[in-house]
């Protein structure tokens, strides 16, 4: 038996191996070409493939598929006494695209978020506080107001707590106002939402990740005929995905803990193809959903786990009860600036006109 | 009468239904351009006092496992 050489664990590594099949059924996060670390020191002298795990596990405890022993014995023609031996080292380790769970300003919409005492959701969009007349973040109740139990002036982090987010280094908001969830028996919700007011303007950008500048900028109410028109959105844990409508008007229950649950109506159910990834999971509270003309139609807020039988499925408040309940309208150009351009200088003309189009109304 | 206003005036009696998590409309899997009422079930059965029809629209049922928060 002879020692893997460097060029044999590179071989190794970027050919067929046992580590590959593990990485496809999700037992492991990644592997590659490292030292091995012994009390959290790095071993120089030992090569090794270290391989990335949740929780580093006894060995008794896996399926003998899943073991990971600590040298590998390959045949090998080449090699004396026709073997190779690799060592391995298993460390624990979860790597995430980090962009959408980081601290971001000015922070685009569809990144995490959250109040202060919650784990963490996602930045919706800026839309405009029609009693303030201030640029504001949309997210839901859940996330930035705590299912009901905030209080104006609380704290809003970018990126929410479970991501790291700390009071007051991460601060970017604070909680305006809330439609508070019914959880009474006969009560209909429909809208888990609030807004919160960014401490400065300059913190946010009117931009949607993977969607675009200058969104959300317009709605529409979805009815019986989109049934089946395909859905986007960027959220914090699954990022940009797509799915379609499946059904409009719906009454749903909604568990937010164990022992509470709030009846929704009127809501929208968005679903996706067997091919698909699902089109949300936890932490895509808040997302903004829209058509495929970029028109918001709703805002995600609840769903349900991919079974091998169903697959998952999303609740969304249609846009127009969120503007509605909420008080609040869409940014119009330059209202806010947005990645592409700095904020448009109002002249005094402007303002005019946009006083005598206010006095018609 | 559309099928909104079928399922707004028969939404709290289907949600009373033991296995019933939510009502709505959608498309008929045979059919995609049909419509019909969609209930989301927790129970693989057909849940009893479930109607097969409702003021002229299908009734489809869908397993899920129950809705919560995101």
């Amino acid at each position: 038996m002879a020692r893997a050489s460097f060029t044999d664990y590179k071989r190794l590594i970027r050919g067929a191996n046992q580590f590959t099949r593990m990485l496809k059924c999700d037992c492991i996060n990644g592997y590659g070409l490292g030292f091995k670390r012994k009390k959290g020191k790095e071993r120089k002298d030992q090569l090794s493939i270290v391989v990335f795990v949740n929780k580093k596990l006894n060995l008794r405890s896996l399926p003998l598929v899943n073991r990971i022993p600590e040298q590998l014995r390959i045949p090998d023609d080449r090699a004396t006494g026709g073997v190779l031996e690799f060592h391995t080292d298993v460390q624990e380790a979860r790597f995430s695209s980090l962009q959408y769970v980081n601290k971001e300003r000015p922070a685009r919409s569809g990144i995490s978020i959250g109040h202060v005492d919650i784990t963490a959701g996602t930045l919706g969009g800026l839309v405009r506080d029609n009693q303030s007349k201030k640029t504001v973040i949309l997210s839901n109740n859940h996330v930035l107001a705590n299912s009901n139990d905030a209080a104006p002036g609380d704290t809003i982090l970018q990126q929410g707590p479970h991501d790291g987010g700390n009071d007051p280094k991460d601060k970017i908001a604070t909680l305006t106002r809330f439609v508070p969830i019914d959880f009474a028996e006969d009560a209909e919700n429909r809208v888990d939402g609030a807004i919160a007011t960014p401490i400065s303007p300059k913190d946010v950008i009117w931009n949607t990740r993977d969607i675009g500048p200058g969104v959300p900028s317009a709605g529409r109410k979805l009815g019986e005929d989109d049934i089946g028109i395909y859905v986007h959105k960027t959220g914090r844990t699954t990022e940009h995905t797509q799915g379609y409508v499946q059904a409009v008007f719906v009454t749903v229950q909604v568990k937010y803990d164990l022992f509470l649950k709030a009846t929704f109506v009127d809501q929208i159910v968005v679903s996706q193809s067997p091919v698909e990834e699902p089109f949300s999971a936890g932490g895509d509270s808040g997302s903004l959903v829209y058509d495929a003309g970029n028109n918001c139609v709703g805002l995600l807020f609840a769903g349900s786990e991919a079974s091998e039988e169903e697959p998952a499925r999303t609740i969304v408040n249609p846009i127009g009860f969120v503007m509605k309940e909420l008080g609040i309208s869409f940014l119009g150009k330059g209202d806010h600036p947005t990645e592409k351009g700095g904020k448009k200088k109002k002249t005094k003309k402007t303002t005019k006109k946009k006083k005598a189009r206010t006095k018609k109304r | 009468m559309s099928l909104q206003q079928v399922i707004q005036r028969n939404r709290k009696r289907l949600m009373m239904i033991k296995g019933v998590e939510g009502v709505g409309a959608g498309a008929k899997t045979a059919d995609p351009q049909e419509r019909c009422i969609l209930v989301y079930t927790n129970v693989d059965h057909w849940p009893a006092d479930l109607p097969r029809q409702l003021d002229g629209y299908e009734v489809e049922i869908q397993r899920t496992s129950g809705f919560h928060i995101l």
